[in-house]
């Protein structure tokens, strides 16, 4: 006879993998997720094409040939000098009208006295790019000049600027390959999909076990199956529906990089230098376990509220865990052996997310992962079995209050 | 042979006591009913036997034998809070349901097919469960109740928000269940519902059981005598009996159902009567059970003792 964990478990699997939900969710998530990964570019390209204009008031009178319109987004005009102060207003004047976005004050001793003040007037200050960018601009004129007035040609300047390119490789079992930060982010990514999993699964199992409350259906189900089971069951079920949902977007994925990535050339070997059979059994092995604890941790929330509305406070900081997992996730990528980052990883409520991610910037030790495997093994081992006491009165409390006597009675039945 | 057994029962939810030492035996092909107001203890009883919660102390026996999880395969159970899942087609409830109390693939849809036929609700096998009416609701209930033709039946409720069609219907089933062999526990207000099936009854108030036996030796053991009188017109004869130690324990438009009480003789009240009015039938009957369950309900609240 099939057991009665067996049969909650494809139940549930089979009810999440045929809502509606679920289907929209594992079908428009990896478009969602592109356009959050590619909004950011596209906005910041969309910005560069803008240009933005400047007068400049230079007293100094050799600016002009150097602040001529280049590769940058900033147009530079002069203003004739000496200026007056009604010149000067109807300069903010303009700047005011959007006719200017600013201007610049360049003192006559600029060059040759370091206490000068070269002032920036601009409408936006909180554009950095355009702040950094004239700076920098100003800065090079003022060195190049004081270099001219020590006899350095400016054709000699410009031959001794540096323009060696640096490559950056990746060692990883004493062979150095090309790195071109795809580890960062195939660890960046895995950590997202695994954030989002995590806390769409979570809910999903948190509702199911509401809806079964709520309609009063637990009753009928308890009397037929022990809490244990019915619980197990449904994580179990839950887990595997999400797995699916992955491997589809894994596929997805695969599909995408076949097809288009060599089109545009980007980083064909280096993905799949990273994406190696050895880091897709752990992703898959990571998830497993982040799932079961953080599934458990939402099953159990689900049996101590009546409805889903008392269930979101009570379900925050689990939410929590897992922002904090993702808020760390950038420096444990960046300095992934740096003894906080070994400690954080090995926290079983963040290794499914920290350690994969140290794993694909930079292999960790064998023996910090099995810890990390064994911890979480143990953490759900005894989440799992304070769960299904909560579980057991929790799911049958209408209105009253849980307690522990209760819940210790029903461990001595089993 | 007992189907069930409980000895000694008694369970607490905080400082309440929801069931007070209580003792109960079920034989193989009876229906028995258990009686008691709201609250007495009835749901927390029927959730021990059924394995949902534990007993603080006492112990439960079924089918001879101390009560073990592998159990609840031979009992079905109709809880009062009906509940059922919303979005799931009919059959696919009644095949999760079933399965999970222990069933394989084909006499599951043997019997599945069976009650979808006999409640001739089969047309809707492929409805969502939202979709059925309160009615059909409350029939798929009852089928998932008995899919796996279970030994025992625990019934709480089992007609209440049906019409009386349905409502015959499932009387038909509990009592060709116990032409089976089967045992029904039958948790009920509906009294007239436990005159026509229960063969024992145990009444219970707050946690306690206060009568218990067969319905004929309960009604004897309660030595009421009462009179149904049918009278010609309209008039009340109520102010007629003032006179009289008796109780009214009822009254419509031209009847009335008297309690003797005392030493009261029956004959000196039928011939002050028939001085006033036309008597249609005089009848000494057996109590209804109505009137038994009020007062074993109602005496500890007259004597002020509030367990």
């Amino acid at each position: 006879m099939k057991s009665k964990m067996y049969i909650v478990m494809r139940h549930e699997f089979l009810r999440q993998v045929r809502s509606k939900g679920y289907i929209i969710m594992t079908l428009i998530a990896p478009l969602l997720m592109a356009v959050v990964g590619l909004l950011p570019v596209l906005i910041t390209s969309l910005n560069m094409s803008e240009t933005s204009r400047i007068a400049v008031i230079d007293e100094t009178g050799s600016f002009a040939s150097h602040l001529v319109k280049g590769e940058e987004k900033t147009t530079y005009e002069f203003v004739a000098t000496p200026i007056s102060a009604t010149a000067i207003d109807s300069l903010k004047s303009l700047v005011e009208e959007k006719k200017l976005d600013g201007y610049i004050r360049i003192p006559a001793n600029a060059i040759s006295a370091n206490d000068a003040k070269i002032v920036i007037s601009l409408r936006n200050t909180s554009d950095f790019d355009t702040r950094r960018e004239i700076g920098n601009k100003l800065e090079g004129v003022v060195l190049n000049e004081r270099l001219a007035t020590h006899g350095i040609s400016s054709s000699l300047i410009d031959s001794l600027s540096p323009e060696n390119s640096i490559e950056v490789l990746k060692i990883t079992s004493h062979e150095e390959t090309e790195d071109s930060g795809i580890g960062f982010a195939a660890g960046y990514i895995t950590g997202f999909i695994l954030y989002i999993s995590l806390l769409i699964h979570g809910s999903l199992m948190m509702q199911s076990v509401i809806e079964e409350k709520s309609t009063r259906v637990i009753e009928l189900i308890i009397s037929s199956v022990r809490p244990r089971d019915l619980m197990l069951g449904k994580i179990f079920g839950v887990c595997m529906a999400g797995m699916l949902q992955i491997a589809v977007w894994a596929v997805m994925f695969g599909m995408l990089s076949f097809f288009a990535l060599p089109a545009m050339a980007v980083a064909g070997p280096s993905l799949a230098a990273i994406i190696t059979i050895e880091s897709l059994v752990y992703f898959v092995l990571y998830f497993v376990g982040g799932f079961l604890i953080y599934a458990t941790l939402y099953a159990t929330v689900g049996a101590m509220v009546e409805q889903a509305s008392d269930a979101q406070s009570l379900a925050m900081p689990i939410t929590f865990i897992v922002v904090i997992a993702i808020l760390c996730m950038t420096s444990v990528i960046q300095n992934p052996s740096t003894t906080a980052s070994v400690i954080l990883s090995l926290v079983p409520f963040f290794s499914p997310i920290l350690m994969m991610g140290r794993i694909y910037s930079e292999t960790p030790p064998f023996w910090q992962i099995a810890l990390s495997f064994v911890l979480m093994g143990l953490t759900f081992f005894f989440i799992s079995s304070v769960a299904s006491k909560i579980y057991r009165t929790g799911i049958l409390m209408y209105g009253k209050k849980f307690s522990f006597k209760e819940a210790f009675k029903w461990v001595k039945y089993s | 042979m007992n189907i069930l057994h409980l000895q000694n029962v008694t369970k607490s939810y905080a400082q309440q006591k929801a069931v007070d030492d209580v003792s109960l035996s079920v034989n193989r092909g009876i229906i028995f009913g258990l009686l008691g107001p709201n609250g007495a203890g009835k749901t927390s009883t029927i959730r021990m036997i059924t394995g949902i919660t534990l007993p603080d102390s006492g112990t439960i026996e079924l089918f001879g034998e101390p009560q073990r999880p592998e159990h609840q395969n031979k009992v079905g159970y109709m809880p009062e809070e009906r509940g059922l899942y919303r979005k799931l087609e009919v059959r696919k409830q009644l095949e999760y349901l079933g399965s999970l109390r222990g069933m394989d693939t084909a006499s599951l849809k043997r019997s599945i097919d069976y009650w979808l036929e006999r409640f001739e609700i089969g047309s809707w096998s492929k409805k969502k469960t939202n979709e059925l009416s309160k009615g059909m609701q409350q029939k798929l209930q009852f089928i998932t109740t008995l899919l796996h033709d279970p030994e025992l039946l625990i019934l709480d409720e089992p007609v209440s928000g049906l019409d009386p069609i349905n409502a015959e219907l499932i009387n038909e089933i509990i009592l060709e269940q116990r032409a089976n062999g089967k045992s029904i526990l039958l948790s009920t207000h509906r009294m007239e519902q436990v005159e026509q099936l229960c063969d024992e009854i145990a009444l219970v108030n707050q946690g306690k059981i206060v009568l218990a036996g067969t319905l004929r030796d309960v009604k004897q053991a309660s030595g009421k005598r009462m009179v149904r009188i049918v009278h010609h017109g309209s008039g009340d004869l109520r102010p007629m009996l003032s006179a009289f130690d008796i109780r009214i324990a009822e009254h419509h438009t031209n009847e009335l159902l008297i309690e003797l009480l005392h030493n009261t003789e029956s004959q000196p009240i039928l011939r002050h009567l028939t001085n006033v009015t036309e008597i249609i039938k005089w009848e000494i009957v057996e109590p209804p059970l109505k009137e038994i369950f009020l007062e074993a309900v109602s005496k500890p609240i007259q004597k002020g003792v509030i367990a």
